[in-house]
C-alpha cells in the first residue's frame, strides 16, 4: 500500500494554505490532498461569484508566505479600510478605521492556492472510510495509508465523524443569505453592516466596483420569504433594510444562496494520527467574517507543529506532536468565538431595551471588545510568531 | 539473565536505586505525562546535535552515520535520531525502560528495522563487547544517575570514533540545581516524578570536563539550558543548572 506523510481532506482555502505550506517547507515527502468536488474553474471575466471572504491581515501574510497572494486575479482583490456599524431601531453607530483586510471571493483564493501548490491532489474523489489499527499507520478508502490525516473538509467532516470526535454547540436557527449586487455609487473602500430590528445583522462587503456581497443573516421564517422573492422584489427589501449610512443597490447580480449559521466545536482538534482544522474544526457565526481567517489561522499553526516536529525527528502523527497545535489553536479560536458571541448578545438583547438602544455607546466604551473587533480587519496577537515553512 | 551479569559486575556504572525508579516510569511516551517535558526538550537537542555537526535540519538529516544512545529512557531521542536517517543502538539498564522503547518503536512501521535496535546492557558492557566505533554518542539526562562516573566516560571514549562527536545532557550540581529541580520540578510543580533525581548524584560540569580530559577528550561547546514553565519549551540559557554539552576526541599529533 501506498504510503503518504500527510493526508489532506478538503480543497477550500484551509486545506489548500496547510498543503502549501507544507510543500514549500520541502520537509515532508510525500502529500496528497483529496476533495469530492469537480476540480474548480475560475472564471476571471465572469460576473462575481456569492462566496466571499473577508481576508484579514494575519490571513494575507499566510497566503503571501506560500506565493499564492501574488496569484490572485488582482483586478478582483478588494482592500477596504472602514467598516460602519449601525442599527435600524438607533441613533448611534461605530466605525472602524485601518482595517487593512480585503475582500475576496472564495474561488479566487482556491484558484490562487492550487495554482502555487503542485503536488498530489485527486478531485472527485471522496473520503469514505478510515481505520487505524494499532502499530499501524491511518489507512484511508481501503487504498493508501498516510502517517497524518488532516481534516478540511468543512463543517459536515467526515474526518471528524470516522475519529468519533463529538461536538459541541448550537444551531442559532439561523440562515446566512448571500449574494452579489450592483451599487450605485463607486465607493469600494467601505464595508457596512446594519443591525436590523430582529438584531440581525445584514452585511454589505465592497467587492471590487461597482459590485457588493451582501450576508444577511435571518431566522427561519424571514429566511424563507427572502428566498422565495422575485429578484426585483428582493431588491426592493433590501434597499428598504440597508442602514441609513449604506449607498443604494441598483441591481442583483446573481442567484441568492444560503447556509446555516451555527456555532460549533468539535471537542478535540486532534487525535492520534488525526487533526482537524477550519470549519472541520469549529465553525461561527459569519457575523464578523472570520470563518476563513481561524481557518487559515489553524492552518498556520499546524504547518508549523508539523515541520518542526518532522524536523527533530518525530512521530508527526503521535498525539504528543500535535499537542502544540490543539493548545494554541483552541486558545485562539475560543477567544474570537467568546467576543463575537458577545457582540451578538449585546446587539440581540431584546429584555433590556435601554442596553440595546445604548448597544454601539456600549461596545464603543468596552475597549477590549472593541480592540477584538479591530483585530479582526489586522493581525491576530495569538497567531504564529513565525513560518516555519519560510526559514 | 542478562540482568543478574550486570548485578554481578563489580565496579559497575549502575546506580540501582535510580534503576528501579526508572523501573516504576509507565508514562514516557503520554500525552501530558511526566515525561512531557522530555519531549519537548527534544526540539532543541537535536537542533543542538545539527549545529555542531554543521549538518542543515531538513529531510533525512543524519543520513549515513552511526548513533549510539545511551540511557535511552522511553527511546524519544533513539527514535528522532532514526527517522533523520542514522543507523541507532539504543542502549538502557533499566528493564521497563527497553522494553517501552521497543514497543513504542513498534506503533511506527517506519521504524521497523534493524537499523533501530534497543539493547539492555550498561556502558561498560557494550565497550568490552563492541569492537565497533559511533559516529554520534548521546548520552542526555544520563550522567546524573549514573555510578562511577570515570568508569562510564571511560567507556563512551572507547566506543567514539576519533573524529565522533559525543553529546552529553545533565543537570549541575548547585544550590539552585536543588531548588529548581528537586523542589521546584519534582515537589511544586510536579512536571518531573518525586524521586526521579539524587541531587548528591549531579555532576557539575568541571567534574565532567576532568573525567573527559582524562580520556583525552574535549568539550567544544558547553551551554546552559533552561525549561520554560509557561510555554514548556527549552531554550539556552545563560544560567548552567542545566547544560548540554559537544565534545570530541583531541586530536594525535
Ligand atoms: C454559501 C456560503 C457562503 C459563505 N459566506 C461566507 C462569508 O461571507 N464570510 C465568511 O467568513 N464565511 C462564509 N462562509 C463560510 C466560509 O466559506 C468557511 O468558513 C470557509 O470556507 C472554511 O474553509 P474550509 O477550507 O475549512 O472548508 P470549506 O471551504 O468548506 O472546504 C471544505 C472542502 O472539503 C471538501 N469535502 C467535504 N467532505 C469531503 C469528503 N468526504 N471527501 C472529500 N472532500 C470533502 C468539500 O468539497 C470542500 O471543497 C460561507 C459558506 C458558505 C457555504
Amino acid at each position: 500500500m501506498q504510503i503518504y506523510d500527510v493526508c489532506i481532506i478538503g480543497a477550500g482555502p484551509v486545506g489548500l494554505s496547510l498543503a502549501a505550506a507544507l510543500q514549500k517547507s520541502k520537509q515532508l515527502n510525500k502529500v496528497l490532498i483529496l476533495d469530492s468536488i469537480k476540480k474548480p474553474k475560475f472564471n476571471k471575466q465572469g460576473l462575481p461569484n456569492q462566496r466571499v471572504l473577508s481576508v484579514t491581515q494575519s490571513s494575507r501574510e499566510v497566503l503571501q508566505s506560500v506565493g499564492a497572494w501574488d496569484k490572485l486575479e488582482q483586478g478582483r482583490v478588494n482592500p477596504y479600510n472602514r467598516m460602519i456599524i449601525d442599527e435600524s431601531n438607533g441613533q448611534d453607530y461605530l466605525e472602524f478605521k485601518n482595517q487593512q483586510a480585503h475582500i475576496i471571493e472564495y474561488d479566487n483564493i482556491v484558484n490562487a492556492l492550487l495554482e502555487v501548490y503542485d503536488g498530489e491532489i485527486e478531485f472527485e474523489s471522496k473520503l469514505e472510510k478510515i481505520e487505524l489499527k494499532p502499530n499501524e499507520y491511518v489507512t484511508v478508502n481501503d487504498k493508501f495509508q498516510c502517517k497524518l490525516l488532516i481534516g478540511s473538509d468543512g463543517n459536515k467532516s467526515k474526518v471528524k465523524e470516522c475519529s468519533n470526535i463529538g461536538t459541541y454547540g448550537h444551531s442559532y436557527h439561523q440562515m446566512g443569505i448571500v449574494c452579489t449586487v450592483e451599487r450605485t455609487d463607486q465607493d469600494s473602500e467601505v464595508a457596512y453592516q446594519t443591525y436590523l430590528s430582529n438584531g440581525c445583522p445584514l452585511a454589505l462587503l465592497p467587492l471590487y466596483n461597482p459590485y457588493s456581497s451582501i450576508v444577511w443573516t435571518a431566522y427561519m421564517d424571514d429566511y424563507k420569504y427572502l428566498m422565495s422573492l422575485s429578484d426585483e422584489e428582493f431588491l426592493k427589501v433590501l434597499n428598504s433594510q440597508l442602514g441609513r449610512y449604506a449607498p443604494r443597490i441598483k441591481s442583483i447580480s446573481n442567484k441568492r444562496m444560503a447556509f446555516p449559521l451555527q456555532s460549533l466545536q468539535a471537542q478535540r482538534y486532534i487525535q492520534k494520527r488525526i487533526a482537524l482544522i477550519g470549519d472541520a474544526a469549529h465553525s461561527n457565526h459569519p457575523m464578523a467574517g472570520q470563518g476563513m481567517n481561524m481557518g487559515i489561522n489553524d492552518a498556520a499553526l499546524l504547518a508549523n507543529c508539523i515541520i518542526k516536529n518532522s524536523r527533530s525527528g518525530n512521530d508527526i502523527g503521535l498525539e504528543q506532536s500535535l499537542e502544540e497545535y490543539e493548545s494554541q489553536a483552541k486558545l485562539m479560536n475560543y477567544t474570537t468565538s467568546i467576543a463575537m458571541e458577545l457582540i451578538k448578545n449585546t446587539y440581540e438583547n431584546k429584555t433590556i431595551s435601554p442596553l440595546r438602544q445604548l448597544g454601539a455607546k456600549i461596545i464603543n466604551n468596552l475597549d477590549p471588545i472593541k480592540q477584538i473587533m479591530i483585530q479582526y480587519g489586522s493581525k491576530h496577537p495569538l497567531g504564529p510568531s513565525q513560518f516555519e515553512w519560510v526559514k | 539473565m542478562i540482568r543478574i551479569k550486570l548485578l554481578k559486575y563489580f565496579s559497575s556504572t549502575i546506580n540501582q536505586a535510580d534503576r528501579q525508579n526508572f523501573n516504576k516510569i509507565q508514562d514516557w511516551w503520554s500525552v501530558g505525562g511526566s515525561m512531557a517535558p522530555l519531549y519537548s526538550y527534544n526540539h532543541l537537542r537535536v537542533q543542538f546535535i545539527h549545529e555542531i555537526l554543521n549538518r542543515p535540519q531538513k529531510g533525512k538529516s543524519l543520513a549515513g552515520l552511526h548513533s549510539l544512545d545511551v540511557g535511552v529512557g522511553g527511546g524519544i531521542l533513539s527514535e528522532s535520531l532514526r527517522r533523520l536517517g542514522s543507523k541507532v543502538t539504543g542502549i538502557d539498564v533499566s528493564e521497563n525502560s527497553i522494553e517501552t522503547a521497543i514497543q513504542h518503536k513498534n506503533t511506527d512501521p517506519e521504524l521497523n528495522d534493524s537499523d533501530l535496535e534497543y539493547k539492555l546492557i550498561s556502558i561498560e558492557e557494550l565497550s568490552k563487547n563492541q569492537e565497533k566505533q559511533f559516529d554520534i554518542i548521546t548520552a542526555m539526562e544520563v550522567i546524573e544517575h549514573v555510578e562511577n562516573l570515570p568508569l562510564f566516560i571511560e567507556s563512551l571514549g572507547k566506543l567514539l570514533k576519533p573524529d565522533g562527536k559525543l553529546f552529553i545532557s545533565s543537570i549541575n550540581k548547585s544550590y539552585e540545581s536543588y531548588l529548581k529541580l528537586i523542589i521546584g520540578a519534582e515537589y511544586i510543580a510536579r512536571v518531573v516524578p518525586q524521586g526521579t533525581h539524587d541531587w548528591n548524584n549531579f555532576k557539575t560540569p568541571e567534574q565532567v570536563w576532568l573525567q573527559l580530559n582524562k580520556q583525552k577528550i574535549n568539550i567544544d561547546v558547553l551551554r546552559g539550558v533552561e525549561y520554560n514553565l509557561l510555554n514548556g519549551e527549552m531554550k539556552y540559557s545563560n544560567n548552567e543548572t542545566q547544560y548540554i554539552m559537544a565534545c570530541s576526541k583531541q586530536k594525535m599529533e
